[in-house]
């Protein structure tokens, strides 16, 4: 029977609202292509984004914010509300099933579901062990301290789930692997789920002692993703280390907006000194002090510069004293963070782009600026190398070397026309490859394959069906109690 | 004389394997006979045994004190009564002063003030004694209030970049402190370009450390030499430059000398350090102890041949006075008060900072000679035993507050 095409229903799980502009451009992409998009995060999204029609927002309460500081009478309401879901839940359940076992039947629960929810209830604690739900599968491998820990700590993770109860989707979306390993337990209730990998967390964090359970983490959650996406071929490599399939990755490469971010209309900029400029939050990865250093031996040789740095941080503090330290109080500006508008013409008045990060994926604000027209120089790390052609685009010199910095630069304030047709070149490619058409075409899809794949994939069906089998199991042994 | 100095020394938390100078500071002004007090925000590592000199004068504990807890609110505005009861009962009359005072100063907002300096006034102390100037820049009323002498002394970050967008932000302490305490000379330039006034009574003090404690059983020349051992020890923090120490040894190994590079310390920077030693290949050469007690640092510094710092903000570095003491050659940048801790070629090497070639040169030229090494070391340990010693600090903190006490 020919059906009209079912709207497919993504949960977006482990974001801080409002996101960062290369996610809230992707999800307006993807609500564009009528896609339900639920987004969970502690903090109400703006109204923009409720208003749409496709827009779904699950409130997930941190913990620290509801139970501890706002007092202890948030914990009944939500024990209420944890009632409320877990009826709803076994009312869905019973629903959900019926309707994949006999096609559309969806009939007869009237008196039942009352029933099975008083088992959900007396139940609870169990069921996630080994019922249907299957919640609490990855919490066994936290092995916390004492006897205490180990109860805060379920506790913790059922109320983390709460909100979760009781509704379905047809694919589950990470974007941060942080946000996969905190909610990985989602990854076992048999609905499909992409993760992307995008930097730091795979390229760095692993490497911290203190955080080496990070690498069994990013195992399983890649075990139990059903699509992992890298944004570049750097992160793959790097990923694959920590025991992704390659089969299951898929490599977007990020975008952006070419048509906001543009280079200046009259064209004229200011000639009379080089404009240096770079974005980004103010965090060591970004290696600013490698880049101060070498704007000091730039201005050393003789070459006048001026730095811009938009972006705000914890290493603000950092900077200012190197800029003090460094005597560049009048050549390098804080400009803090800025609206996407004062980027653009700040962008559209520089005449080349730095970026000195030691570690990065694919970097989205030298994205922007050769969308905007301007040559970059970069670090040769991670997928920059993938993206800058040097020579080309713009110039790469080795991370942590502030020496070559300073070169690059140097080449760059010399040669007007070499910065031009350079700029010429990254807003060519950045048109033909980096555009957000493409990205969001290739999400898309990537979203699309993962529910259809789950939905015929032989092997994930037996699956799904054994732990429904099982599910409906253990409800019969509830029932008979 | 009638009774002796009340002194308390403010710092954000007591005591502290990172600010073990203060622990040294506090014990030797007790034994002096001095009444000393401190009083923090936060207790540090009290019941590890890492500080077993706290633990041999049955007094100490009464003479730690912490302010009251600021968190959250619905307790502090339960316990506020009782802070106003029990500080009332103790000084009635210097708290009534404290609360009209206040009054006409600030108004109402007198009130949230008095629960954060309920426990300064129950002290009722001659001399308060902030021991970062970044305590004392929101709190120079206190000597109106309470009508005590206020010193401050600089360590550092406080001068180095606390507040230096705002030429202002240390106007109040210039303007009224009693007394200033800075580790050297450079922290007193910096102190001058902040807008101190020249004439503003000042004294300089290093930091000193125990050199009996701090003692070499052999000297360096003696030690195995087949690898060389290259030695870090401070807070893993952006401020000592560790990202440049390691491109450094990179380069020592690199040229072909078989080398092993230990840093001691813990901190906010592990990640990016961890990160740097695995993106620079050092996986195994670079050994990240964290944090240590102090017989573990003696310990290490004892089989260890260079002492590495390269830090780009410095006060002056007790770990560096130490590991002179200790008989190590010295490499080190020129931040801060580093020039006047390490004698340029005769106890160690100053480079610039943010240099790692520079770095990587002086290893080299120690790692060639060890009788080089063992040269400086002596010197370093002699120089030591000269300018750094606990005694002398003592006294002329002593003399410091005693001077203080009788300005008028």
């Amino acid at each position: 029977m020919p059906q009209a095409k079912k709207q497919l229903r993504l949960l977006i799980v482990g974001l801080k609202w409002p996101a960062e502009t290369f996610l809230a451009q992707l999800f307006k992409g993807l609500l564009g292509r009528d896609i339900e998009l639920t987004v969970t995060s502690s903090t109400k999204p703006s109204q923009e984004w409720l208003d749409h029609p496709n827009f779904r927002w699950l409130h997930t309460p941190s913990w620290d914010v509801s139970i501890v500081s706002r007092g202890y009478w948030l914990c009944w309401l939500w024990l209420g509300a944890a009632m409320r879901s877990l009826l709803r839940r076994a009312w869905s359940m019973e629903q959900g099933g019926k309707s994949k076992e006999h096609g559309a039947g969806s009939v007869e629960h009237g008196g039942k579901s009352k029933e099975h929810g008083a088992w959900s209830m007396e139940q609870g604690g169990k069921s996630k062990e080994h019922g249907a739900g299957s919640m609490e599968q990855g919490g066994g491998s936290e092995e916390s301290g004492g006897g205490l820990e180990k109860i805060r700590e379920r506790i913790r993770r059922t109320y983390r789930y709460l909100p979760f109860i009781g509704r379905t989707w047809d694919v589950i979306y990470f974007p941060w692997n942080s946000g996969a390993i905190d909610y990985s337990e989602l990854m076992g209730i048999g609905i499909p789920s992409v993760i992307s990998c995008r930097g730091a967390q795979i390229n760095i964090a692993p490497h911290n002692p203190k955080r080496r359970r990070i690498k069994d983490e990013l195992r399983t959650t890649f075990q139990g993703a059903s699509k992992v996406h890298c944004v570049c071929e750097a992160i793959r490599t790097e990923a694959e280390s920590y025991g992704l399939d390659p089969a299951k990755t898929v490599v977007i490469t990020p975008a952006v907006d070419i048509e906001f971010f543009s280079p200046a209309r009259n064209g004229e900029k200011p000639e009379n000194r080089l404009r240096i400029v770079t974005t980004g939050s103010l965090i060591w990865r970004k290696g600013y002090e490698y880049a101060l250093t070498g704007v000091y031996d730039t201005l050393s040789r003789g070459i006048e510069i001026d730095f811009s740095i938009i972006g705000d941080g914890p290493e603000r503090q950092r900077l200012l004293y190197t800029i003090h330290d460094l005597k560049l109080t009048s050549q390098v500006k804080l400009l803090g963070n800025l609206t996407r508008e004062a980027v653009r013409s700040e962008l559209q008045n520089s005449h080349v782009f730095l970026l000195s990060s030691v570690s990065e994926g694919i970097s989205n604000a030298a994205l922007e600026a050769m969308a905007c027209g301007l040559p970059v120089i970069t670090t040769d790390c991670g997928g920059m190398t993938e993206l800058i052609t040097d020579g080309v685009d713009g110039l790469t010199v080795p991370v942590r070397d502030s020496a070559a910095i300073a070169m690059a630069i140097a080449t760059l304030s010399e040669d007007k026309k070499l910065r031009d047709r350079m700029g010429r070149k990254g807003r060519e490619k950045v048109c033909t490859e980096y555009s957000l058409e493409s990205q969001i075409d290739q999400f898309e899809e990537l979203i699309c394959n993962t529910a259809t794949r789950a939905e015929h994939g032989a092997g994930s069906r037996e699956q799904g069906a054994g732990s429904r089998k099982q599910g409906a199991g253990s409800r019969k042994q509830g029932a008979k109690r | 004389m009638t009774k002796e100095l009340r002194i308390v020394l403010v710092v954000p938390t007591f005591p502290k394997v990172s600010e073990t100078f203060i622990v040294s500071k506090f014990r030797g002004l007790l034994d002096r006979g001095m009444d000393i007090h401190v009083l923090c925000n936060r207790r540090g590592e009290t019941n590890d045994g890492v500080f077993p000199e706290l633990r041999q004068i049955d007094e100490v504990p009464q003479r730690i004190r912490s302010s009251w807890p600021r968190r959250p609110i619905a307790f502090v505005l339960l316990m506020y009564p009782l802070v106003l009861f029990l500080t009332f009962i103790r000084r009635p009359v210097l708290t009534c002063r404290y609360l009209v005072k206040g009054f006409l100063k600030f108004g109402l907002g007198i009130g949230k003030r008095f629960y954060l300096d309920a426990a300064f006034i129950s002290l009722n102390p001659d001399i308060i004694h902030f021991e970062f100037g970044s305590l004392a820049a929101e709190k120079m009323y206190l000597r109106e209030l309470l009508d005590c002498k206020v010193t401050v002394g600089f360590r550092g970050y406080d001068l180095n970049f606390v507040g230096i967008e705002d030429p202002d932000f240390y106007r109040d302490v210039w303007k009224r402190a009693d007394g200033l305490h800075l580790l050297g000379d450079d922290l007193w330039k910096r102190a001058l370009n902040r807008g101190c006034d020249e004439l503003a009574f000042h004294t300089l003090i290093p930091p000193a450390i125990d050199t009996a404690y701090f003692r070499s059983k052999e000297t360096v020349a003696d030690r195995s030499c087949d690898t060389l051992n290259i030695l870090s020890v401070g807070r893993l923090d952006w401020r000592k430059g560790y990202e440049y120490a390691l491109q450094s040894v990179k380069s020592v190994v690199e040229d072909g000398i078989k080398c092993r590079f230990t840093i001691v310390g813990d901190g906010n920077y592990l990640e990016s350090i961890s990160f740097a030693v695995h993106q620079l290949g050092l996986d195994n050469i670079v050994y990240l102890k964290g944090a240590c007690s102090r017989e573990e640092v003696r310990e290490i510094m004892q089989s260890s041949d260079i002492f590495l710092h390269a830090a780009v903000s410095e006060g002056f570095c007790n770990a560096v006075i130490e590991a002179q003491a200790m008989e190590l050659p010295v490499v080190s940048t020129d931040a801060g008060g580093l020039p006047e801790n390490v004698i340029d070629g005769t106890t160690g090497f100053i480079v610039p900072r943010r240099d790692p070639r520079a770095l990587a040169n002086s290893i080299m030229a120690l790692a060639e000679s060890s009788e080089l090494r063992g040269r400086m070391g002596e010197a370093g340990r002699k120089r030591v035993l000269q300018e750094f010693r606990i005694g002398d600090q003592i006294t002329a903190f002593e003399k410091f507050y005693r001077n203080v006490a009788d300005k008028t």
